[in-house]
């Protein structure tokens, strides 16, 4: 259930549904990532911790701290995805959480919030704005209430 | 003799439990809602709280058992993973248990699946001559020369595992036979091939087996082969009795000088650290007034047993005194690659032993005896305690002491002296 690319320099875990890989394989050749990649996100989760264990021992020897890499490849596939992510918070916290989105890699800001931020935000129609609501817009001032 | 029960590891609970079954549990617990918190809490635990097993809720894990456990064990392949649930359980956990269980059912579960032995210290299983640093192919310079008497003696001090190679030529080169092998069996043997025993005394060597020569002259061959092979076991019989400590089987206090700078020198090369564990039974000269010496002998015995079921390939056990042992962690593979098993903690596996010799039962002593060893240790890790073997060693021993002022039955990691 697992796969690597070990040729190269950048480590990190990839999360990609299996019929995908092809895609993540592609992925950490461009990127020049030395990859493992899981199909599962328990898997992928023991990896990243395992990777943040070994950056930790490196900086007992005197390496430069780094931080762990999750990338996700059309990983809102996974149903877990999102207790997943929330545990890595948890647990990982300086893990850096990245997704493929229209073939670049975009940080996960919200690792809690992902699966929601990968849909288009809801267009939303407002009311008309009377006068009094624009005249406070405008001056800052509201009105008077009418007595 | 009154001691203070061992402290056990905690557990973590991923998933929905009875309240009943938490409470009831003797040791620190952990309770998180899902497997991937269970993982994290693995990755994250600290040396004074390791994880000792996983219970997880059978719910948790109904897409994927395998891939989950399998996640867990990554992180830590010494916790017991322990799946909770219904009819249909999964084979692949340490223990199964039903959701109905009760805090005493599953603590016995735990404790049974622990019980399991896993990679040994087989002394017969160890390359002697590569441990101690003996062997040396680089001390061997194979050119177009005959082959002589002398490459079988450079072969035996330097290369062993090169020996019976270096014969065959030899043996080829000296009679011009087209086929010559040593073989277990005749049967091994190819059919044209003629066949001598290698019989020094009545210690048998396998079967030399040529083809092109005469039965007279293979047998005359074959009692020269013979005088060699006799040397070359007698010299590793003699290297386990220089070693090997012969009350308990584990290795000596020289062994464990030698194979400790050869091991440092390789940790410095790949950077990577080496432990040692010195540890002494507690109130030992106890045991043997009361119970006598035949007793004591058992108890040695038992605890270099018990050790070698948590230890791993590659570590070594040594007996350096009369209830003095140290034991050389000697991690095979760091630092580890991820997509590896994760290497287990050294403190783990110290902690596991403590407890496994104070819950063991010993028939010398009679039945009242079970659970009233224990044991005093510390730990020392190169490089952070000491850049040599004496000053490495000077620093476990401190530890040891420390663990005995602190009232014995613990094991000193830390850096506080």
């Amino acid at each position: 259930m697992t796969e690597k690319t070990s040729n190269l320099d950048s480590r990190c875990v990839v999360l990609v549904p299996k019929d995908r890989a092809d895609t993540a394989r592609q992925l950490a050749q461009k990127h020049q990532l030395r990859a493992s990649i899981e199909h599962e996100p328990s898997l992928a989760m023991a990896e990243l911790c395992l990777l943040h264990q070994k950056y930790k021992m490196d900086g007992a020897w005197g390496d430069s701290p780094k931080a762990p890499q999750l990338l996700l490849v059309h990983a809102k596939e996974f149903s877990q995805l999102e207790q997943m992510l929330v545990a890595v918070r948890k647990y990982l916290p300086h893990a850096i959480v990245s997704e493929l989105r229209d073939g670049r890699l975009e940080s996960v800001e919200n690792l809690g919030a992902v699966v929601d931020s990968l849909k288009e935000p809801p267009i939303t129609r407002s009311e008309d704005v009377d006068a009094d609501e624009l005249s406070m817009l405008l001056d800052q001032t509201p009105h008077e209430p009418d007595e | 003799m009154n001691k203070e029960r061992t402290t056990r590891g905690s557990i973590v609970f991923a998933g929905t439990f009875d309240d009943e079954l938490i409470s009831g549990i003797d040791q620190p617990i952990h309770c998180v809602h899902t497997v991937f918190d269970a993982i994290g809490e693995l990755a994250t635990c600290v040396t004074s709280d390791l994880v000792e097993a996983v219970v997880i809720d059978e719910n948790l894990i109904t897409t994927n058992p395998i891939a989950a456990i399998d996640a867990v064990r990554r992180v830590d392949p010494n916790a017991v993973v322990v799946v909770m649930g219904g009819e249909e359980n999964t084979d692949h956990a340490d223990a199964n248990v039903p959701k109905d269980t009760t805090a005493s059912r599953l603590t016995a579960a735990i404790l049974n699946a622990k019980s399991k032995p896993s990679n040994q210290d087989v002394i017969g299983d160890v390359d002697l001559d590569a441990v101690l640093g003996i062997s040396d192919e680089t001390m061997i310079v194979r050119d177009s020369s005959p082959l002589g008497d002398v490459d079988l003696v450079r072969a035996l001090m330097h290369d062993p595992t090169s020996f019976k190679e270096v014969l065959v030529e030899l043996l080829k080169q000296e009679t011009g036979w087209s086929f010559c092998a040593v073989v277990d069996d005749s049967s091994c043997a190819p059919k044209t091939a003629q066949v001598a025993p290698l019989r020094y005394g009545h210690t048998e060597h396998g079967i030399l087996a040529a083809i092109g020569s005469s039965q007279s002259e293979l047998t005359r061959w074959a009692r020269w082969a013979a005088c060699w092979l006799e040397m070359s076991r007698k010299q590793r019989q003699l290297k386990l009795l220089a070693y090997q400590d012969e009350l308990s089987g584990a290795w000596n206090r020289r062994f464990l000088r030698t194979c400790f700078t050869r091991e440092l020198q390789i940790a410095r090369d790949q950077r990577r650290p080496l432990t040692v564990m010195l540890f002494d039974i507690d109130d030992f000269k106890q045991y043997n007034d009361k119970w006598g010496h035949d007793a004591g002998d058992e108890i040695i015995r038992e605890v270099v047993r018990l050790l070698r079921t948590i230890i791993r390939k590659g570590d070594h056990v040594c007996r350096i005194g009369g209830d003095e042992f140290a034991v050389l962690f000697c991690d095979p593979e760091p630092p580890r690659e991820a997509g590896s098993n994760h290497p287990t903690t050294i403190e783990i596996l110290a902690k596991r032993f403590r407890e496994q010799v104070a819950n063991a039962s010993f028939p010398s002593l009679g039945d009242e005896a079970t659970g009233i060893l224990s044991i005093s240790g510390g730990l020392a890790t190169f490089p952070w305690d000491g850049m040599d073997v004496d000053s490495i060693l000077r620093t476990a021993d401190e530890r040891l002491f420390q663990s005995k002022r602190q009232g014995k039955n613990s094991i000193s990691i830390g850096r506080e002296l």
